[in-house]
């Protein structure tokens, strides 16, 4: 499921609007990796990230009739993921995992030979901790734009900003990723 | 265009978001600028890596676990959570309201006669025959009992002699009494009290037997209580069915006596001296004093002519205050008046 074709989100929406459990499992099925990733990336681990995608559903299934359609329905499934995480990141509310544990634990795990990609098993996880240790709205600039691959303007209205607030995040970020990561790029 | 100036455009650039006039500075340069070079192209490697990151994907099951949450809960649920949730703060808020309650309930109990009465009710009560009192014994073996009364099993133990100074609350449940005794049927005159059960009374009973020609004449209802201690009147008050107290439980028990009988209190300075004047009285208008429960103060039961009633009331009304607390509608021929005469 995706929103390439309008007419298929607007009848997912419809249908969701309508009560159709079918439609919702359908939603969840289509977006649950992208609202998983946003969360995992802001979070820093999986429990975190759960815990905020369900939530992110359950309240897209509770207040569907109040969506009025005017940005994509991915967009406003970012919004609410992102202010979710940024909430629970601002009450301090999270567990505490070391940065990259679970990102080595993957690829040690994904890949069948890690000492044949050590360097860059050592990027990606040098990578992961770059992005944890920016700060959170930057970290959500760059989640949205590189990981997620949004478009500046779906940033902003997911983030509320300005679509200049949200190039100098972005720019913000990278630079700060560059500078981390400058070892791995001579 | 300064390498400051260039680099703030990386992000720009990269994205290929830049407007041409600032492409085309920019480009210019990076051209002359190998410094800008090198960190573009490391800001350029930097996003790549970023975008290629793999992306991650939620746990297995995900799905299943948020349809399920999304499921209306059952509605005991909601109650459950309601009732209990936080369970740090609900527990024990509902752990100090019951014991708050159990004590309020044991408060109100311990200081509800009515409540206690009715639990030493439902105790079973040791069925024997009345004792220790004459007259009032033939009372209670000639009135029905009530229905689930235990009362005639009841042993009565303290002497006649048990309450001799009589304070107001006694006097009125006597008069209460009087009211339940003077609606007894006439006992039967061959029931009298076993004389060691009473040695008080018996030494104290100087009214003659009655005449053949009166109704067989049974001690006045107030004599039980006079030869009641307190633990015997109390289960004797238990005794009734139902829980009511009193001049209602008295008045239940009453419905069975006689309506020819007045009963009255007699309030006087000196009962002794008063007892004798009554004697006169009845002498006088005609009557015959037919029993005496106490030589002092004490009840006397008199048979008096239908036509001598009025003169008699009117003695008594000489001799103290006379506060008839039941007369009949209509006189019988022999009119029976219990005189209880008291301070």
């Amino acid at each position: 499921m995706s929103e390439a074709t309008p007419g298929a989100g607007s009848r997912l929406l419809e249908r969701l609007r309508a009560g159709d459990p079918v439609a919702f499992e359908e939603m969840v099925a289509a977006y649950q990796h992208r609202v998983f990733g946003v969360a995992y990336r802001m979070m820093g681990n999986a429990a975190d990230a759960e815990d905020i995608a369900q939530d992110v559903f359950l309240r897209v299934h509770r207040s569907i009739g109040e969506f009025r359609g005017e940005a994509k329905l991915s967009t406003w499934l970012y919004t609410i993921a992102s202010r979710l995480c940024l909430n629970r990141l601002a009450s301090g509310d999270r567990r505490i995992v070391r940065q990259g544990e679970e990102a080595l634990t993957r690829l040690a795990h994904d890949r069948a030979d890690p000492a044949a990609d050590l360097e860059e098993a050592e990027l990606e996880v040098a990578l992961h901790r770059a992005i944890a240790e920016l700060p959170e709205e930057r970290r959500i600039v760059v989640v949205l734009r590189d990981l997620e691959g949004l478009s500046y303007e779906e940033i902003a209205t997911a983030l509320d900003l300005e679509l200049g607030t949200v190039r100098s995040r972005l720019h913000r970020a990278r630079m700060d990723l560059k500078d981390k990561l400058e070892r791995f790029f001579p | 265009m300064t390498c400051r100036d260039a680099r703030e455009l990386f992000s720009a650039l990269v994205d290929d978001v830049l407007p041409p006039e600032g492409r085309a500075l920019c480009t210019a340069h990076l051209a002359s600028c190998a410094e800008c070079r090198r960190e573009l192209d490391r800001f350029e490697r930097t996003v790549g890596v970023l975008r290629a990151v793999v992306p991650v994907r939620a746990p297995a099951g995900f799905v299943d676990r948020v349809v399920q949450a999304a499921q209306p809960a059952p509605w005991y649920q909601g109650v459950l959570r309601r009732v209990f949730l936080p369970l740090h703060v609900k527990i024990p808020l509902e752990a100090t309201a019951v014991v708050l309650v159990a004590v309020a309930a044991v408060y109100v109990f311990q200081h509800t006669p009515e409540l206690e009465e009715a639990a030493r009710r439902s105790e079973p009560v040791a069925q024997s025959p009345p004792a220790g009192l004459g007259s009032s014994r033939v009372e209670g073996e000639a009135a029905p009992p009530m229905p689930g009364e235990k009362d005639p099993a009841v042993p009565r133990e303290a002497p006649s002699t048990a309450r001799k100074v009589e304070g107001p609350r006694a006097q009125s449940e006597d008069a209460a009494r009087a009211k339940e005794a003077e609606r007894l049927p006439a006992p039967s005159p061959a029931a009298p009290a076993p004389p060691a059960e009473k040695p008080g009374a018996e030494a104290e009973q100087k009214a003659p037997p009655p005449s053949p020609a009166a109704p067989p004449v049974a001690e006045p209802a107030p004599s039980l209580d006079r030869s009641e201690s307190g633990p015997a009147r109390e289960q004797r008050r238990d005794a009734a069915p139902d829980t009511l107290k009193g001049s209602a439980r008295q008045g239940i028990a009453a419905r069975s006596l006689p309506a020819s009988q007045a009963v009255g209190r007699l309030i006087v300075e000196d009962p002794e001296s008063a007892i004798r004047a009554l004697a006169a009285l009845v002498a006088r208008v005609g009557g015959t004093e037919v029993g005496r429960q106490e030589a002092g103060a004490g009840v006397v039961e008199i048979l008096v002519p239908r036509e001598a009633y009025g003169e008699l009331t009117r003695g008594l009304a000489e001799i103290g205050r006379w506060s008839p607390d039941r007369e009949p509608a209509s006189l019988p021929e022999q009119v029976r008046l219990t005189v209880r005469v008291t301070r």
